[in-house]
């Protein structure tokens, strides 16, 4: 469906491309692309995704400091599948080259051609899973000698590649059986500065898995999720907004701590209609490290860590800042690195700082001072003070009196520790031929997501 | 600095190896010598230097003969970048690749099926026609190959000999492809062989195999979903959404099938379930039934918005489509679209877009949420970026018409705290004002203050409507006016319509000679054709009579905005005959553009969108309008294509009115029935007069006078319709009075 991968500089010039079929593109329709860019940015700060010119979509994503991109005539095609089809190929890659820039696509042309052709063919996408293949997709164009020992003929796709469990390779061994589950939370909230309260706050889970079991294990997972324990299905809250603090009574009713996450997704090999019927998670699983499930909550949330930032401008002279922050969570609990991101006006200079925990850094490029700490204990309060000297001359864009702030951002991790309260009750692992003993080892971790922020 | 033991053995086995390297120079001649080399790691090397070369956009096609004698050799890893180089030629220089075809052919037996598939897949790549001769009994014998990796490659190589040979291709669709929907076991392959037969849509029409119950392949494919790799799942799901379910049951078959998907990671597979599942959802006549699926529909969109930008800007987009048939699914979770810090703008638009659609649309509980989103939509109007905090504006004065209760709080907002854009905040109060006249003063006021500062065209042609319709509000209302009318020939189209009408309305205010100077202007100076007819139009009517300009504009001035229709929505919605296509090809690119796919759109139904005046790309900027136009004039298919080409012409227009011109529109016509009858009462001798006269343009316009917005509605009408057959009055009219 897609017709072309093109991987292009920062500029949009390309660097390396695969032409799956011939829809009628115009060859030169690439050279289009750097001025589409361009042309766009004068007119609007929008920059969508999805480019058009003369028939041509430019279907883009941006990594690191290339552009990745599809070109397609066609209206028909499947947008979403050609998105995700552009990530998957930056995550493989990532995992033959370790980091995608343009240096490291222009050090390994054959291996990128290698993997193009076998992830899709004719715009179908065929095979994006790494893990196989590697398996047989094997060279290394840097380290020239060493592939040639694995060679000889015995490069072939294996034939797990086209089963059902297509991501799990047969004969796998381990001398020692373990599993080890990661629970990893990430907190989005978006908290008012001004009166503390939480106005947005969802928890985004994740359950990653590295699996070192021989042969073909077959996982069973259990949870303390409510729709995992009792059928009773979510049906309850669809009217009235208020359905959050619904889920609340009925925690606070029922007094176990069972948990209800919404928007469940699940990796490839989770059997899905086995789910939807019985509420079961049970998987074979890939070798190695892969994230089995994900999930989303949005029960309202005290913020973990609060930040409480006081300005006082003086136009034309200095701007000083007093910043406090206070651990919100247990007292057994400690935030690891924890890093607070106090924007500053963007023409202000001379930083002093005061404080007594951490380290302060003033970032001119990001226009802000950055306290980072590196064990926050729970319940405790710190405060800083910092003055920065401002330019006589006043300069409208940055001035922080006409605009709104930016918003103070945090970023931590709280190991030990789950926001929602998900465990894991169990985790039984069943190899039917080979009956080893396995130790399943489970990991909680709370941190902050991409958007911990503080409105002022 | 690299451990002692990896830099010895480097030592070493740089020290070993015996065989030349090659420069990193990459001259051709050199290479040439290096691919002849004895030694088979030289050969190798230059093998990858001379990819490397072509990567570079170096022609290397000369030393074709030369890569070519090193493809006969036992080491896959060579063979496999003699490939790599060949298929990059194969579709530019197909006549060199027939060198290769005896080794490919042989290649086709080879013991390694990934040998197998690189020969086939090569073959097919190379565009000659002579090929075929060659390709067909090995292509053939991939199909049935045991192994199912061969046969996934084989039946894509299928799709790709249409182009070069029809016969031999719609041969092997029915010998093999098509049997095979029904026989392979290996969900790949028959996903694969679907996303090969899917391809050659419309010569093979899949979607009647899919429908055709004299066949298995729809159990078929419910049954492989489960199976297939995630790119297999794509592709079913892509092609279930084509099956139409015959009854209840069946529907519900579906859906039980699919519904588990909505819970992959992949968010192709979870937005192709969506798809089947809304389509089959229809067929549940049960509500509760329907119910039950729904929420699981909205959990798995709510779940998009943790992926990537560009994936959340395709939901969006999609989500946009789906709460227009479903209003309510998403309600309950607007919170979850309020904006991300660091979103990038494309999104944090199309999230206002959803926000503005989706709120307060549960039966109780509005008003908190109406709240909760003005509150937010404070914030977002102190941003620092102009198009941000433009929505936001259209997004508050949305509200205020969907909740008048917040509608003094958002026009204090609007006037007061809202200081970097006066162009939109006008427009946004002007809006205000079509649907309640509560707020008057306070927004006059407004107008007043920043009357200096407007750049916009449309802004400042709403400012020139407001001052028409309430001339004693403004004390100096002859002296701008008179200014409006200075500078008439620099103004936008929108602007010198909405003066001519203003100066018309209000002649006896600011006295006969400006009146004849902007109808003078009017009629020799606009570029616009309508701006010139009406201002003819006017001439006429008061050459025929001196009082009948004055009835005009009695007929409008009864008592501020007594007479206009209210709006009651701004907010813009697809005909019903566009929302049902877009449904159906959800997660499409076309559904990013909100753009129908030609095939759909029937002589019928674009019929029907012409009466009902549609116009399905607006909310995109002019010039991807008119480029869009521009393409879609050359294609020049079918009528509905046509009616946005006209419309992007008209992209000015459309976009300057801002407001959403056809949703109003059917509002309008509900008002003009009222006014249709007190024109008539009031002005029925004047008609017939008009009539004798045979001045049929008129009559159109006679009506639309008593309404200012009317006008620019009808007016873009016109022109529609100008642009389907040259300007011709009467053509015009009969049009004119079809619509009403």
């Amino acid at each position: 469906m897609a017709s072309c991968i093109y991987f292009c500089d920062l500029k949009g010039k390309p660097i390396l491309s695969r032409r799956y079929r011939n829809d009628n593109l115009p060859e030169d329709a690439i050279d289009k692309f750097p001025l589409l860019l361009v042309e766009r940015e004068d007119e609007t700060n929008v920059l969508p995704p999805v480019l058009e010119f003369n028939g041509v979509h430019y279907l883009f994503i941006q990594h690191n400091d290339i552009y990745v991109l599809t070109l397609t005539p066609k209206l028909d095609i499947n947008i979403t599948s050609n998105f995700t089809f552009l990530y998957q190929v930056i995550d493989v890659l990532q995992q033959y080259c370790k980091r995608v820039e343009e240096e490291s696509i222009r050090d390994n042309f054959v291996i990128i051609y290698e993997l193009l052709d076998e992830m899709m063919d004719y715009g179908i996408p065929q095979i994006t899973d790494t893990k196989m293949l590697k398996q047989y997709i094997t060279q290394k164009s840097f380290k020239l000698i060493k592939s040639k020992k694995k060679s000889k003929n015995l490069v072939r796709p294996p034939e797990q590649l086209t089963d059902s469990v297509s991501w799990r390779p047969k004969g796998i061994v381990y001398k020692k059986n373990e599993a080890f589950l990661d629970v990893v939370e990430s907190i989005n909230m978006t908290i008012s500065g001004a009166s503390g309260k939480v106005l947005r706050s969802e928890i985004i889970g994740e359950v990653k898995v590295r699996s070192r079991l021989s042969g073909m294990p077959d996982l069973k997972l259990g949870l303390n999720d409510k729709g995992i324990f009792s059928n009773k299905s979510a049906e309850d809250d669809i009217e009235g907004e208020d359905a959050d603090a619904g889920v609340q009574n009925n925690n606070k009713k029922k007094g176990d701590r069972n948990i209800e996450l919404d928007d469940l997704k699940f990796h490839q090999c989770v059997r899905l209609s086995k789910f939807e019927n019985e509420k079961t998670i049970t998987f074979i699983p890939p070798d190695g490290d892969f994230t089995l499930m994900s999930y989303r909550l949005t029960t309202p949330l005290k913020p973990l860590i609060m930040c409480d930032c006081k300005y006082q401008i003086h136009a034309k002279s200095r701007v000083e800042i007093n910043c406090r922050v206070k651990a919100n969570f247990k007292k057994k609990s400690t935030a690891n690195n924890v890093e607070i991101l106090i924007p500053v006006p963007g023409d202000a200079d001379t930083p002093n700082f005061r404080y007594s925990h951490g380290s302060i850094k003033w970032a001119p490029e990001k226009q802000a001072i950055i306290w980072k700490i590196k064990n926050l204990l729970g319940g405790k309060e710190y405060s800083m003070a910092s003055q920065l000297k401002l330019p006589s001359v006043e300069d409208n864009e940055s001035n922080f009196s006409t605009h709104s702030k930016p918003p103070i951002q945090i970023k931590f991790q709280i190991p030990y520790y789950t926001t929602s309260g998900i465990q894991v009750k169990y985790l039984k692992i069943n190899e039917p031929n080979l009956q080893y003993k396995s130790y399943p080892w489970v990991r909680y971790i709370t941190q902050s997501g991409d958007d911990y922020s503080i409105r002022q | 600095m690299p451990p002692l033991d990896k830099k010895i053995r480097k030592f070493i086995s740089n020290a070993v190896r015996i065989a030349p390297k090659v420069s990193s120079k990459g001259e051709l001649s050199e290479l040439r010598n290096c691919l002849a080399s004895p030694y088979p790691q030289t050969r190798k090397d230059a093998i990858k230097k001379t990819i490397q070369q072509m990567t570079l956009g170096k022609d290397v096609s000369s030393l074709f003969p030369d890569v070519l004698t090193n493809m006969a050799t036992a080491d896959v890893e060579q063979k496999k970048l003699v490939y790599l180089y060949i298929m990059n030629y194969a579709t530019t220089h197909p006549e060199l690749c027939i060198l290769a075809v005896n080794t490919f052919v042989s290649d086709c037996n080879d013991p390694n099926p990934l040998i197998r598939c690189m020969a086939i897949r090569t073959m097919c790549m190379i565009r000659v026609d002579r090929i075929m001769e060659y390709v067909e009994t090995p292509l053939r014998k991939c199909l049935q190959d045991d192994n199912p990796y061969v046969r996934k490659t084989a039946v894509i190589c299928v799709s790709k000999l249409f182009q070069l040979n029809e016969e031999l291709c719609l041969n092997m669709v029915h010998d093999d492809l098509i049997p095979m929907l029904e026989n392979e076991s290996n969900p790949i392959v028959l996903s694969n062989a679907m996303a090969s037969l899917m391809e050659l849509y419309p010569t093979i029409n899949y979607k009647t195999l899919i429908n055709d119950h004299s066949n298995t392949i729809i159990t078929k494919l419910l049954n492989a979903l489960n199976e297939s790799s995630e790119w297999g799942r794509v592709t079913i799901l892509n092609s279930i959404a084509e099956y139409n379910s015959v009854d209840e049951m069946d529907a519900k078959k579906v859906i039980d099938r699919v519904v588990p998907h909505l819970q992959h990671a992949n968010p192709a597979v979870v937005l192709g379930s969506v798809k089947v599942v809304l389509k089959n959802v229809e067929f549940l006549f049960t509500s509760s039934a329907a119910t039950s699926y729904l929420p699981k529909v909205a959990s798995a969109l709510v779940s998009m918005m943790s992926t990537p930008p560009e994936l959340q800007y395709v939901a969006l987009k999609n989500i946009r489509i789906i709460v227009e048939k479903y209003p309510t699914i998403l309600t309950k979770e607007y919170r979850i679209f309020y904006l991300k810090f660091n979103d990038p703008l494309y999104v944090k638009l199309e999230k206002l877009d959803i926000l503005m659609r989706i709120v307060g649309n549960s039966k109780t509980n509005n008003l908190k949420q109406y709240q909760s989103f003005l509150q937010e939509l404070r914030e977002y109007v102190t941003e620092f970026t102009p198009e941000l905090v433009n929505k936001s504006v259209m997004c508050m004065s949305a509200l205020a018409i969907k909740c008048p209760s917040l509608s003094p709080e958002i026009v204090e907002i609007l006037t007061t705290q809202v200081t970097s854009c006066p162009d939109d905040c006008l427009i946004a109060l002007c809006e205000i004002v079509r649907n309640t006249v509560q707020n008057l003063d306070s927004i006059v006021n407004y107008a007043t203050t920043v009357c200096e500062d407007l750049i916009k065209d449309e802004s400042k042609c709403n400012l020139v409507w407001l001052m028409g319709e309430y001339p004693s509000k403004f004390p100096k209302f002859s002296q701008v006016i008179g200014n409006f009318v200075d500078s008439f020939t620099e103004e936008g189209n929108c602007t010198q319509m909405s003066i001519l009408l203003t100066v018309v309305k209000n002649h006896k205010l600011l006295g006969g000679s400006i009146l004849q100077k902007t109808l003078d202007m009017g009629s020799k100076e606009s570029t616009e054709i309508d701006i010139r007819d009406m201002a003819i139009m006017y001439w006429r009517c008061l050459s025929i009579d001196e009082s009948l300009i004055s009835k005009l504009s009695t007929v409008t001035n009864t008592g501020d905005m007594g007479d206009l229709p209210k709006i009651s929505d701004t907010i813009e919605k697809f005909p019903e005959p566009v929302l049902k296509v877009l449904l159906q090809q959800l997660s499409t690119l076309g559904s990013v553009y909100f753009k129908p796919i030609n095939e759909m759109a029937t002589v019928q139904q674009s019929k029907l969108l012409m009466d009902k005046n549609s116009n399905i790309i607006r909310g995109k900027d002019v010039g991807e309008l008119a480029n869009l136009a521009q393409t879609e004039i050359s294609k020049n298919e079918d009528i509905l294509l046509d009616l946005n080409g006209n419309d992007a012409e008209n992209a000015n227009d459309v976009n300057n009115n801002n407001s959403t011109t056809f949703d109003e529109l059917s509002d309008l016509f509900g008002g003009v029935e009222i006014n249709n009858n007190s024109s008539n009462n009031n002005n029925s001798t004047l008609l017939t007069s008009i009539f004798t006269n045979n001045n049929a343009n008129s009559i159109g316009n006679n009506h639309a006078s008593s309404n200012n917005q009317l006008d620019q509605k009808l007016n873009n009408n016109n022109n529609n319709n100008n642009n389907n057959n040259n300007p011709n009055s009467t053509r015009n009219t009969q049009d004119l009075l079809d619509l009403f």
